[in-house]
C-alpha cells in the first residue's frame, strides 16, 4: 500500500478556546472528528459478508451506532451555543489516508477492509486517555484530551450564571431529542441547554468512546442499559480474539472467552479507493459515483436535521441502508489493480 | 410440581395469559406443541435463512415441518372434488369448499407469520342479531372491551393515530392514543387515496364512501411519550422500527412486527415455565367435572420417540388456536354440553381483483399493507350481505400469481433477455395493483371441525376434519365488492378489459357451482383464506348455545378456560388477533379469582 | 447498461470466467461490474457446470465466445445473434434462459424434459433456490428498483417516498 502523506492540516480554528467563536469552531472540528472515524469503521463493517464474523461485525456495528450518536450530541452542543453545524461540503470529508483533525498527527487513518491492520488503526483512534491526561483541543494525542479541552472551554465561558445564560443562547428547537428519530443502538440523544447538560453530553461521548484508561466499562445507567465496554476495549476484544472479563484490568490483554474471528472472511477491498482512479473502468466508476452521490445526500440530510429540522433524520436512515448495499456491491467487484483486491466506497463529497 | 395454571399453547393468547398470571405471581406451565426455535436471535435467523431458500415462500415456509406437531401449509390446499375428501395435508377437507387458511404450531404460534394488522372491532360487530337480524350477539359490548383493547395495543405495540381509527362508532378512552405513531402510508396508498377522493358506491340503495385510511398495525414506528418500542428477542436494538422488509408474512426478519415471542420473553420466568415439544393430547375430567389433569406427549426429535406424561393445576387455559382447541375438547369429550364445540367455524373468505395501473404505483415497497378501505365495514347492507375490509397490497399482485418469479419466467420463456428483459420488468412490476376483500361470514352450524379415529397424525393425535361452505350472505358480498374494484380501477384510469377478478384457477369451477346473484347473473367465484379462524368454541350467555361464558370459562368445567379467536360468536370484519387478546385480558381477573 | 470499459479484454482473449461474466451481463442487461457486485459470480460459475456438466458448460461458453466476437461493438447485432445462436438453439437455448432466470431470481429451473432426454438428467438439475444469497442478490429486485423480499431492508418510511422515476413534481401528476 502506498501512503501519500497529506500536508499538515491547516489550523482552522484559533488555538485555545477563549471566546464563544473559538468554542463553536472547535465543536465544528469535533463534528468533523467524530465523522472522520465513521468511513473507516464502515469499510471494515461492510467488508464482512453477511453471516460471517458475527461477533466482530456486531462489535464494530455497535461502535458505529455510537459514533453516529456522538455526531448528534456534538451538534446539540454546537446548537446550544447558537452555532451552525456544517456537514454538506467537501472540506467536511477527510481525504483518506488522513490525520484526525486537530490531532498530534501521530498516525494516519486509512480506509481498509476488516483486518488486523484496520483494527490497529481503530485502537489508535480510540486510545484511552491516561488518568493524568491534559485538555488539548488543538494537538490532541487522545480524543479524550480533545474533549477535555472542549469541556474546559465550556466551563471557562460559563463560569458565572450570567455567562452561562449568555453562552447557551441557542434555540431549543434545534436540539435533536428523544426517541423520535434516533434509534437502533447507541442510546438516546441528550438535550443540551446548560453547562450541566453539556457536561453530560461530553461525558457520554468520552465514556462510550475512547474511555479513560482507568475505566473500561461505560457505566450508563441513564437508560437502564447494561454496562458496555468503551470502544477501545471493544476493538481490542476483536484484535485479541478474546473477551474482557469484569475483573480484567484495562492495562492487560483480555482474558475471557474466545471471540471467533476469521480474518479471511471479508471482501478484499483495496486501500483508500478514489473514484478518479477508476475513470478507465466506467462500470465501476459509475457505482462509486452512485455511492458518493448518496453519501453526499446523507450529509445534506444530516446538515438539515442538525439545523432546526430534526425530522430530516427520517430521510437519513434509508440513505444509510442504500450506502451499505452500494458499498457491499463495490467490494465484490475486482478492482483491476491485479492484486486480488476489490473496489470499495471512496466516501467523497460530490456537490 | 403443582402449578396454579396450565396454559396450552405458546402463541399470542397463551403468552398473554402466562405473562399476566406470572406477573400476579402465579405458577404457570405453558405447554407448547412445537419447538422454541425463535427465542434466540440466532435461532430466529435460521427461520429467515430458510425462508430465503424456499422455492415457494408461503405462510409457513420459514418454519421447519414437524411430524410430531404438524400444521397446514398453503401448498396442501386444492379444490375439493364433490364427495371426495382431500387428504393431502394435515387437515382432512370434506368440503364442499376448501378451508384455505393456515396456522402454525411453534413457540410464538401463528403470530410468527401473521401480517400484524390490528383494527378494533366496530361496536355493531358485537350486536349483529339485534342490529341487523343476522348471526348472533356477543355476550360483550365494545364498551366492555375498550379498556382491554388499550392494554392489548400497548402490550403488542400498535402503531396508529387515534383520529384515523375513529370510524363506524369506534371510540377511545379519555386522552388515549396508540403507543406509536401510524406507520407511514405507502406511495401506492397515496395514489389510491387521491384517486378515490369523493368516490362512493351504491350498496342496497345507499351511497357509501370508498376512502383510503391508515391501518393500525402491530409493528414498530415512532414512539409517543415514554413508550419505547420492543425490538427483537435476544437482540433488542434490531427491529426498533419497521424497516420495510416487505416480508411481514411469512416472517419479519428484524422482529419489528409483534410476535408472541416478545411476550414470552417478557414473562417473569421465576413463575412461568415454558415446556416445548409437548403436545397436549387429552384433558382429564374428574367426577366433579373439574379438569384434574392434562395429558401430554413429549417428543425429543420431530417424528421421534415419545413419552406420555400428566400434569395438573388449579386452572387449565386452552390457548392452542381455534382449530386445535376444538380438536382437543372433542378428543377429551370435554365442554360440549351445547354440541357447539367445533361448530360455527368462520374465516374471512378473501377474494381479490387486480390490474396494471397506467403509471407506477411504486409497488413492492414497504410492509405488505399500510392502508385499507375501511368505509364498508359497517352499514345497513349487512342485513343482506357481508361487510368487508379492503386490503390494499403494497406488493403488487402477490398471491394472484406470485410475482416477480412468474414475471421473470414468463418473460424469459418468451425469449426476452438483456436490456429488454430488464426494461419490461422495471416497467410492469411497479404498476401492479391488487385489492383484496376480507369478507364477513356468518356463524353456521354446518361449518365445523370434527375428529375421527380414521385420521390421526404420527404421534396418534387427531387430525382436524373440516366441513366448510359459504352462504349467499358472503357470496353476494363478493359480487358486490366488484363495484368497489371497478370504481377504484376506473379512477386509476384502467379500462374494463384491464381489470381481473376471478382467481387464476376459476376455470376449474364447474358451471353447476356458479353463484347466481340477485341480479340474475351467474358468477364463477373463488377465494382463499385469510387465516382468521374463529368461532369453534364460542362465548355466549347460556350453556345451551355456547361453549363458554363471557370470561371464556367453560360452562361444563369450572376450572377450564377456552381462549382465543375460537371464542368469537361472530367474525366482524377486523383481523381477529387484537380482539382475541383483548377478550383474553378481560378474562384474566376471573382466572385470578379462582387462584386466590 | 453501460458498455464494457477499456480494460476489458477483447472477446478473443477472455478467460472462461470472463466469458461467463460477459455472457451474464448481456443476458441480464446489467453492466459487468453490477454482475460482479452481486457477489454471485463465483457461485454461479461453479453451479452451472456442476448441474449441466463441464463439457456442456465449456461448449456453451464457446458458443457465446463465437457469438460475442461476431457481435462485439454493435448492440442490436449482438442481440440478434444471441437470439439466433443461443436462445433458438435446442441445446443452448434452455441453458441461456436458465442462466438469465438464475441471475434474476437466484433459482435454477429444472431443464425441460426434451433437453434432459437428449443430454441426460443429472441429480443437481432440480428446481431450487441456489442459496440464500442467490435469492437476496436476485437482479429482478434491482431491475424493479426495490429490495429483495425479506432482505436489504430500505429503512423506516422509505415506502412513502416517490418511487423510481417519479419526481416530487411528477407526483402531483401521477394520477
Amino acid at each position: 500500500m502506498t501512503k501519500t502523506v497529506p500536508a499538515a492540516a491547516t489550523a482552522r480554528c484559533r488555538p485555545k478556546i477563549e471566546t464563544v467563536e473559538d468554542l463553536r469552531c472547535h465543536l465544528q472540528i469535533a463534528l468533523e472528528l467524530e465523522h472522520a472515524t465513521i468511513p473507516p469503521y464502515l469499510c471494515a463493517l461492510y467488508s464482512i459478508p453477511d453471516g460471517s464474523n458475527a461477533p466482530a461485525s456486531a462489535l464494530v456495528r455497535s461502535v458505529v451506532m455510537e459514533e453516529m450518536l456522538h455526531m448528534v450530541l456534538v451538534s446539540n452542543l454546537l446548537n446550544a451555543i447558537d452555532g451552525h453545524p456544517k456537514l454538506a461540503h467537501a472540506e467536511f470529508v477527510p481525504k483518506y489516508p488522513t490525520y484526525l483533525p486537530n490531532s498530534d498527527q501521530s498516525f494516519l487513518v486509512d480506509l481498509l477492509p476488516f483486518s488486523r491492520q484496520a483494527l490497529d488503526i481503530f485502537l489508535k483512534i480510540e486510545r484511552p486517555t491516561p488518568a493524568d491526561g491534559q485538555p488539548d483541543p488543538d494537538h490532541f494525542h487522545t480524543i479524550g484530551e480533545f474533549y477535555l479541552g472542549i469541556l474546559a472551554g465550556f466551563e471557562q465561558l460559563a463560569s458565572t450564571p450570567d455567562a452561562e445564560r449568555a453562552l447557551f443562547s441557542g434555540a431549543q428547537s434545534r436540539q435533536v431529542t428523544g426517541a423520535s428519530w434516533y434509534y437502533g443502538g447507541g442510546g438516546e440523544p441528550i438535550e443540551v441547554h446548560d453547562l450541566a447538560s453539556a457536561r453530560r453530553a461530553i461525558e457520554e461521548i468520552s465514556e462510550q468512546g475512547e474511555g479513560y484508561d482507568h475505566t473500561m466499562w461505560d457505566h450508563d445507567d441513564q437508560f437502564g442499559e447494561v454496562d458496555e465496554l468503551a470502544h477501545y476495549f471493544r476493538f481490542n476484544e476483536i484484535r485479541c480474539e478474546r473477551r474482557y472479563t469484569t475483573t480484567d484490568s484495562p492495562h492487560q490483554r483480555p482474558t475471557g472467552a474466545a471471540v471467533l474471528v476469521d480474518w479471511t472472511a471479508r471482501y478484499p477491498m483495496c486501500a483508500n479507493p478514489k473514484a478518479s482512479e477508476f475513470a478507465g473502468q466506467p462500470d465501476i466508476h459509475a457505482m462509486m459515483m452512485a455511492f458518493n452521490s448518496r453519501y453526499s445526500a446523507l450529509l445534506r440530510a444530516l446538515e438539515q436535521a442538525f439545523n432546526g429540522e430534526p425530522a430530516a433524520l427520517k430521510a437519513a436512515v434509508p440513505i444509510m441502508y442504500e450506502l451499505k448495499y452500494c458499498a457491499q456491491a463495490l467490494m465484490a467487484v475486482p478492482s483491476g489493480r491485479g492484486d486480488g483486491t476489490t473496489a470499495g466506497p471512496s466516501f467523497e463529497f460530490v456537490g | 410440581m403443582q402449578y396454579d395454571a396450565i396454559v396450552v399453547g405458546g402463541g399470542p393468547i397463551g403468552a398473554h395469559v402466562a405473562k399476566k398470571l406470572g406477573d400476579a405471581k402465579k405458577r404457570v406451565l405453558v405447554l407448547e406443541a412445537g419447538r422454541a426455535g425463535g427465542l434466540t436471535w440466532e435461532g430466529y435467523r435460521t427461520y429467515v435463512d430458510s425462508f430465503y431458500t424456499q422455492l415457494v415462500k408461503d405462510t409457513n415456509s420459514p418454519y421447519p415441518m414437524n411430524a410430531s406437531a404438524p400444521f397446514p401449509h398453503e401448498t396442501d390446499l386444492a379444490r375439493i372434488a364433490k364427495g371426495t375428501p382431500d387428504l393431502t395435508g394435515y387437515q382432512v377437507q370434506n368440503g364442499p369448499q376448501a378451508f384455505a387458511s393456515t396456522y402454525l404450531r411453534q413457540l410464538g404460534g401463528t403470530s410468527l407469520h401473521w401480517l400484524g394488522t390490528t383494527p378494533r372491532f366496530v361496536p355493531h360487530d358485537f350486536h349483529m342479531r339485534t342490529k341487523y337480524g343476522v348471526g348472533v350477539d356477543w355476550p360483550l359490548t365494545y364498551a366492555d372491551l375498550e379498556p382491554y383493547y388499550r392494554e392489548a395495543e400497548f402490550s403488542m405495540g400498535v402503531s396508529a393515530n387515534r383520529l384515523d381509527q375513529e370510524m363506524h362508532g369506534v371510540w377511545f378512552g379519555e386522552g388515549y392514543d396508540y403507543p406509536m405513531e401510524r406507520i407511514p402510508q405507502s406511495y401506492s396508498d397515496q395514489v389510491l387515496d387521491r384517486a378515490t377522493d369523493g368516490l362512493t358506491v351504491d350498496f342496497a340503495g345507499r351511497a357509501y364512501p370508498v376512502g383510503v385510511s391508515s391501518l393500525a398495525q402491530a409493528r414498530n414506528s415512532i414512539p409517543r411519550g415514554t413508550y419505547r418500542p420492543v425490538g427483537a428477542v435476544g437482540n433488542p436494538e434490531m427491529g426498533q422500527r419497521c424497516e420495510g422488509n416487505s416480508a411481514c408474512i411469512p416472517i419479519c426478519p428484524v422482529q419489528a412486527k409483534y410476535s408472541a415471542l416478545k411476550t414470552i420473553a417478557a414473562c417473569d420466568h421465576d413463575y412461568v415455565t415454558v415446556t416445548c415439544q409437548a403436545v397436549v393430547s387429552r384433558l382429564i375430567i374428574g367426577d366433579s367435572g373439574r379438569i384434574t389433569g392434562v395429558e401430554y406427549i413429549q417428543y425429543e426429535t420431530e417424528g421421534g420417540n415419545t413419552t406420555t406424561q400428566t400434569v395438573s393445576a388449579t386452572i387449565v387455559v386452552l390457548a392452542g388456536h381455534a382449530i386445535e382447541n376444538a380438536k382437543l375438547l372433542l378428543a377429551s369429550g370435554a365442554s360440549n354440553g351445547s354440541d357447539q364445540v367445533g361448530r360455527n367455524l368462520m374465516d374471512h373468505p378473501f377474494s381479490y381483483a387486480w390490474a396494471l395501473a397506467p403509471t407506477t404505483m411504486g409497488s413492492f415497497r414497504g410492509p405488505l399493507q399500510t392502508s385499507g378501505i375501511e368505509t364498508l365495514r359497517d352499514g345497513d347492507f349487512r342485513r343482506q350481505f357481508a361487510a368487508f375490509r379492503v386490503d390494499l397490497s403494497n406488493v403488487g399482485w402477490d398471491i394472484v400469481n406470485y410475482p416477480p418469479d412468474s414475471n421473470v419466467n414468463d418473460a424469459v420463456n418468451a425469449g426476452l433477455f438483456g436490456r429488454r428483459l430488464r426494461a419490461k420488468l422495471a416497467d410492469e412490476l411497479p404498476r401492479q395493483v391488487r385489492l383484496g376483500y376480507d369478507l364477513e361470514q356468518l356463524p353456521e352450524s354446518r361449518n365445523r371441525v370434527t375428529i375421527s379415529n380414521e385420521f390421526r397424525d404420527a404421534i396418534g393425535c387427531f387430525r382436524p376434519v373440516i366441513d366448510y361452505d359459504l352462504s349467499d350472505y358472503t357470496w353476494q358480498s363478493m359480487v358486490e365488492s366488484m363495484k368497489v374494484s371497478n370504481a377504484v380501477f376506473e379512477r386509476l384510469g384502467i379500462p374494463p378489459e384491464g381489470r381481473f377478478f376471478e382467481a387464476p384457477n376459476a376455470d376449474d369451477i364447474p358451471d353447476e357451482e356458479n353463484y347466481r346473484a340477485p341480479d340474475g347473473k351467474d358468477y364463477k367465484l373463488n377465494f382463499i383464506g385469510a387465516g382468521h379462524h374463529v368461532g369453534t368454541h364460542r362465548m355466549g350467555v347460556n350453556r345451551f348455545e355456547s361453549v363458554t361464558n363471557r370470561d371464556q370459562r367453560s360452562w361444563d368445567h369450572e376450572n377450564l378456560y377456552i381462549a382465543g379467536c375460537g371464542s368469537f360468536p361472530t367474525i366482524g370484519t377486523a383481523n381477529p388477533t387484537l380482539t382475541a387478546i383483548a377478550v383474553t385480558l378481560r378474562s384474566i381477573p376471573d382466572m385470578l379469582r379462582q387462584l386466590r | 447498461m453501460s458498455e464494457p470499459a477499456a480494460p476489458v479484454p477483447p472477446a478473443e482473449q477472455e478467460t472462461s470466467l470472463q466469458l461467463f461474466v460477459s455472457l451474464s451481463a448481456t443476458l441480464t442487461g446489467f453492466a459487468r461490474a453490477e454482475v460482479w457486485g452481486t457477489g454471485m459470480v463465483p457461485q454461479y460459475f461453479a453451479v452451472m457446470p456442476s448441474i449441466v456438466g463441464d463439457t456442456m458448460f465449456a461448449d456453451f461458453l464457446d458458443r457465446w465466445r463465437d457469438t460475442y466476437i461476431r457481435g462485439q461493438g454493435d448492440d442490436s447485432l449482438l442481440d440478434e445473434l444471441v437470439l439466433s445462436q443461443l436462445n433458438a438453439d435446442p441445446t443452448f437455448g434452455p441453458l441461456t434462459r436458465n442462466l438469465a432466470s438464475m441471475w434474476y431470481l437466484g433459482v435454477w429451473n429444472q431443464l425441460p424434459g426434451d433437453w434432459r432426454n437428449v443430454h441426460g438428467a443429472r441429480a443437481g438439475d432440480m428446481s431450487h433456490v441456489v442459496s440464500a444469497k442467490a435469492f437476496t442478490e436476485g437482479l429482478v429486485w434491482k431491475a424493479m428498483h426495490t429490495h429483495p423480499k425479506g432482505a436489504k431492508q430500505p429503512g423506516f418510511g422509505s415506502w412513502a417516498l416517490p418511487p423510481h422515476g417519479v419526481t416530487e413534481q411528477g407526483r402531483a401528476n401521477a394520477v
